[in-house]
């Protein structure tokens, strides 16, 4: 190398030029630069009280177009550095507040509650297909639910999952996929099931309506149309209310049936419509980690179908009954439409703990904290969940389906079914994958293994046996795991 | 002999002054045989290479700074009781602003990096321990109820910038003769890693000041002030460590050096390297236009600082009426509202009709052709090309006194202070009315360029730093290629190229 040393070889350095300097004479005395450095200070003072050290000072200055030299002549200090330091001591600290961003967990309440509704009016539709709801039909209905229950949870997630990476066509092109590919293994699978139990054509078609309705009702939910989903609802739904009014009308049951194929086809037919894309094929294909990345919510799908059919499937194995009773159908009605609630709860729990993240200064402060917050979510859930039974219980007493004291372990079991969804559901949102399917599983089990090694134990007095095991592990499990503050980054 | 060459965010995947700079050092040096391994970071892991790649790269290591994080298993209760006291020491050192702290940082890192090595550090920065220590550590500065307190959120956020700031760390970077990190800051981990690992020699080349440039910008940036504070102060530390580190500092101007030198860089190892300009693109024009004109070119960006420029143009117009301001250059997205401002104020001075927009140009030698004078108006520049490329050409230039403007300039144009705009009209006048002065500054503008501010000569330095640096380590046995050392947990994206 050269006999290098700091500046640029045989490089003359007019660092100052004559031309139009600011001339400062040594006539400028030491109170000049002390008021020139106050005025500085002022003009600079949101600058000096948010910097973190003199060198952001420094910086600004020099952005702002100060030079070392200005800095000599007129405040009379070495450099820009010196001077920065000089306006660091001189301001006092005192940072500024940056905007508070929006809330993401800001969300109107009518959107969730109409999400209940959304999940609670299909079953206004069992009366009018309880004539039919005989034989092999609940073997159907456990199968269509099974099967439409694991695609819809696993497209929900990989839906969200690309609107969430601002890959709308991506998501269409999901959800179409999604729902094209349910329609074809519903069909394969209720089929051959159907066959093994021999059940009759229009229990098959109507377990394959209930099943395709719920993926088409995926698509349109994660498209976030509600009101399209509510329209075609409308039919199915107005009939059943019919069919619940007058009990079984014979006139009206050609009528009631077309009413109910007309909802599912304006389904799929919406659904179709919300999932195509624009362009012949820009939007992203399905890729195999996004698959793996669904998986544990399609078998979360397949887990809580599980759930909510155990009272139905153990009631008619003990009742030695080949059908499906009324009362148990309607009986899940308060639950679905509680899931809104849920799902309310779960927004206002993260706009708690983003809230308190802020407010907290301790790590262990949070934890503590954090569990009344989570204790307050699902107390607020309960409470929810048992209003909405005792308003549908009221309404079926003035429809003169007097209430039951049998009946209130149903509702218990349901209950506790529901809670232990809720924290599923909050367990699932902030990550905790595993832990959910580990207590669900474990639960689905217990259930599988009770039904056919005991048929003859009291079916809801089971369910709210193992509906309050569930809730209490899961509870027990987001104690822990989400009063840990990295849980909600 | 092979360099790897260390960007953020410009070569090879965007465009710009040092992404063109990069594409001209790395085309220069393949006569001399010289063979490039760029380590590129970049924001997230979808990003493209921009650039036609030169034969003599032979591989491309992209590294997002911002993709989803490698799924890694939760550390065991083994794992994490060693990197308990790591990480605190980590922290505790950026949150002491001493030399004594400055000092222990290369350790305190170089133990991250140790770390890294044999396990997943992205999982460790993310784990709650690693919360539990930065708030507990943060309680002895701030007052109960003091407003600007750090929260567990802020603790969230600094560990959240600090995983993704040191994935550079973690990867197995190319094994070379050289380092030659385009900018301090994060594209520095890697090459300290190699240096740690193999005793590679670190090259640092600065345009821009990389610290001077955060510190503005987390002037603008959403965070809180515990946070700012600490992410400005392992950045400091750093950008400090990579000067004290480094075994030659090449500067894109003498400017840069000041703030080089506060941070600690010895004097005898910087050696400025001036970007270069191809003579053959900016031939000498003789020929003036009919009317006096200034002109200017550049991007519409507030920091070009136009309306100093159309103030000072104003003044010019009051003594000259005949003359004529044409500015050239695009706006860039979201800047038309500092266009339409800037237009507004050549309208209120009544200068709209003879003070131009002419938007951008396929040649930008006609920029500087069009004008007698050529000026920037800029509050903060590195080593600006338009100055250098306009003395090419053999036009003076009026400019201020920003970054390496006035190295540039010397005594072949007039050089004013920043938003001056009496000093800048006294400076346009002087050289439109004074036809003699104006020949003879702009032959020598010319001279001065092809005198030092060649390509040719930047290539020639850069060659001969090289080699210098190659000479000093002990070890001089020649990389193998296929050789990969390093953790076994990265998450890079490793493109073979030619």
């Amino acid at each position: 190398m050269s006999g290098y040393s700091g500046g640029v070889d045989g490089l003359t350095q007019p660092r100052s030029r004559p031309v139009a300097r600011p001339t400062a004479t040594r006539a400028e005395t030491k109170q000049d630069t002390a008021e020139s450095l106050a005025e500085l200070c002022e003009r600079f003072e949101a600058l000096c009280a948010s910097a973190v050290d003199p060198l952001e000072i420094a910086a600004a200055l020099e952005s702002d177009g100060l030079s070392d030299q200005a800095a000599r002549v007129r405040y009379g200090v070495r450099d820009v550095f010196a001077l920065a330091e000089r306006m660091y001591c001189e301001v006092p600290r005192d940072p500024i507040e940056p905007d508070e961003a929006p809330d993401p967990w800001r969300s109107p309440v009518s959107r969730h509650l109409l999400h209940g509704v959304l999940f609670g009016l299909p079953a206004l539709c069992y009366p009018v297909a309880a004539s039919l709801l005989t034989g092999g039909a609940l073997t159907m209905l456990v199968v269509a639910a099974l099967v439409s229950w694991a695609i819809s949870q696993g497209m929900s997630y990989l839906g969200h999952y690309r609107l969430g990476r601002l890959d709308q066509d991506g998501s269409r092109r999901i959800l179409r996929a999604g729902l094209l590919l349910g329609i074809v293994v519903l069909a394969g699978v209720l089929a051959a099931a159907g066959a093994l139990v021999h059940a009759r054509l229009p229990v098959l078609l109507f377990a394959y309506g209930q099943g395709i309705y719920l993926l088409g009702a995926t698509v349109l939910l994660v498209a976030g149309v509600e009101f399209w989903l509510l329209g075609a609802l409308g039919p199915a739904v107005g009939v059943g209310g019919v069919y619940l009014l007058l009990g079984q009308p014979a006139g009206l049951h050609r009528a009631a049936w077309l009413a109910l194929v007309a909802s599912v086809v304006l389904v799929v037919v919406l659904a179709l419509v919300r999932s195509s894309w624009p362009r012949p094929a820009p939007a992203r294909r399905v890729r195999l980690a996004e698959l793996r990345l669904a998986a544990p919510y399609a078998i979360f799908g397949v887990l809580v179908a599980g759930l909510l059919m155990f009272p139905l499937v153990g009631a008619a194995i003990s009742d030695n009954g080949p059908g499906v009773s009324n009362t148990a159908l309607m009986a899940t009605l308060p639950l679905s439409l509680s899931m809104g609630v849920a799902e309310w709860m779960l927004y206002w729990y993260r706009r708690r703990i983003r809230r308190l993240l802020r407010q907290t200064r301790l790590v262990t402060e949070f934890a503590g904290r954090s569990r009344l917050v989570l204790a307050s979510a699902l107390t607020r859930y309960a409470l929810g969940a048992v209003l909405l039974m005792a308003a549908l219980v009221g309404i079926a007493a003035l429809t003169g389906h007097h209430p039951k004291r049998a009946d209130l372990a149903w509702y218990g079991g349901y209950l506790a079914v529901g809670a232990a969804l809720f924290l599923a559901l909050l367990l699932q949102a902030l990550g905790a994958v595993g832990a959910v399917l580990a207590w669900c599983s474990s639960a689905v089990a217990v259930e599988a293994v009770l039904v056919f090694s005991a048929p003859d134990a009291p079916v809801m007095r089971v369910q709210l046996v193992i509906g309050c095991g569930l809730l209490w592990g899961l509870l027990l499990n987001a104690g822990i795991v989400l009063a840990r503050a990295t849980r909600h980054r | 002999m092979d360099v790897a060459l260390m960007t953020e965010g410009t070569y090879p995947h965007s465009f710009g002054g040092v992404s063109v700079w990069c594409d001209q050092l790395v085309r220069g040096m393949e006569p001399l045989s010289h063979r490039f391994h760029l380590t590129a970071l970049v924001a997230t892991d979808d990003e493209q290479v921009a650039w036609e790649l030169p034969g003599n790269v032979d591989s491309v290591t992209a590294i997002p700074l911002w993709g989803a994080p490698p799924a890694g298993r939760s550390p065991g209760r083994r794992t994490r009781r060693r990197f308990q006291p790591i990480i605190r020491d980590f922290l505790e050192v950026l949150l002491d602003p001493s030399e004594a702290a400055q000092a222990r940082f290369g350790s305190v890192l170089r133990g991250l990096f140790e770390y890294s090595m044999e396990e997943d550090l992205g999982a460790g920065l993310r784990h709650e321990d690693t919360a539990i220590a930065l708030t507990a550590i943060w309680q002895d500065g701030w007052l109960e109820g003091e407003r600007s307190a750090p929260t567990v959120a802020d603790a969230l956020t600094c560990m959240q910038l600090l995983e993704h700031s040191l994935r550079p760390l973690v990867l197995p970077s190319a094994v070379s003769h050289v380092s030659h990190c385009v900018a301090n800051g994060l594209a520095v981990l890697p090459a300290l890693a190699a240096k740690w690992q193999r005793g590679t020699p670190i090259l640092l080349t600065e345009h821009g000041i990389y610290l001077r440039e955060r510190y503005l910008g987390y002037r603008r940036g959403p965070y809180r002030w515990p946070v700012k504070a600490l992410q400005l102060a392992f950045l400091r530390k750093l950008c400090t460590l990579a000067y004290r580190e480094a075994a030659a500092i090449a500067p894109g101007n003498v400017y840069n050096q000041r703030w080089e030198e506060k941070l600690g860089a010895r004097h005898g190892i910087i050696r400025t390297v001036y970007n270069g300009v191809d003579p053959a693109d900016f031939p000498q024009v003789e020929a003036e236009p009919a009317v006096p004109t200034v002109s200017w070119a550049g991007r519409v960006d507030p920091i070009k600082d136009i309306e100093t420029l159309l103030r000072g143009f104003a003044l010019v117009h009051q003594r000259m009426p005949e003359a004529r301001l044409r500015m050239f250059g695009g706006t860039p997205k979201g800047g038309q509202p500092y266009l339409d401002k800037c237009k507004a104020l050549a309208a209120e001075l009544g200068i709209g009709e003879v003070a131009t927009f002419e938007g951008r140009v396929d040649e930008i030698r006609d920029a500087y052709v069009a004008g007698h004078v050529v000026v920037l108006s800029s509050i903060s520049e590195g080593f600006p090309y338009t100055v250098i490329e306009a003395m090419t050409c053999g036009r003076p230039c009026v400019a201020t006194d920003v970054g390496g403007v006035s190295e540039a300039v010397a005594d072949t144009g007039i050089v004013v202070p920043p938003r001056d705009p009496a000093a800048l009209a006294e400076a346009c006048l002087t050289l439109l009315r004074d036809d003699e002065l104006r020949v003879r500054l702009g032959a020598a503008a010319r001279a001065r360029v092809l005198e030092y501010f060649t390509l040719g000569k930047a290539i020639d330095t850069f060659h001969e730093m090289y080699q210098g640096l190659l000479v000093k380590p002990a070890r001089r046995t020649a990389p193998r290629s296929d050789a990969t050392v390093g953790p076994t947990k990265f998450n890079a994206i490793v493109g073979m190229v030619g």
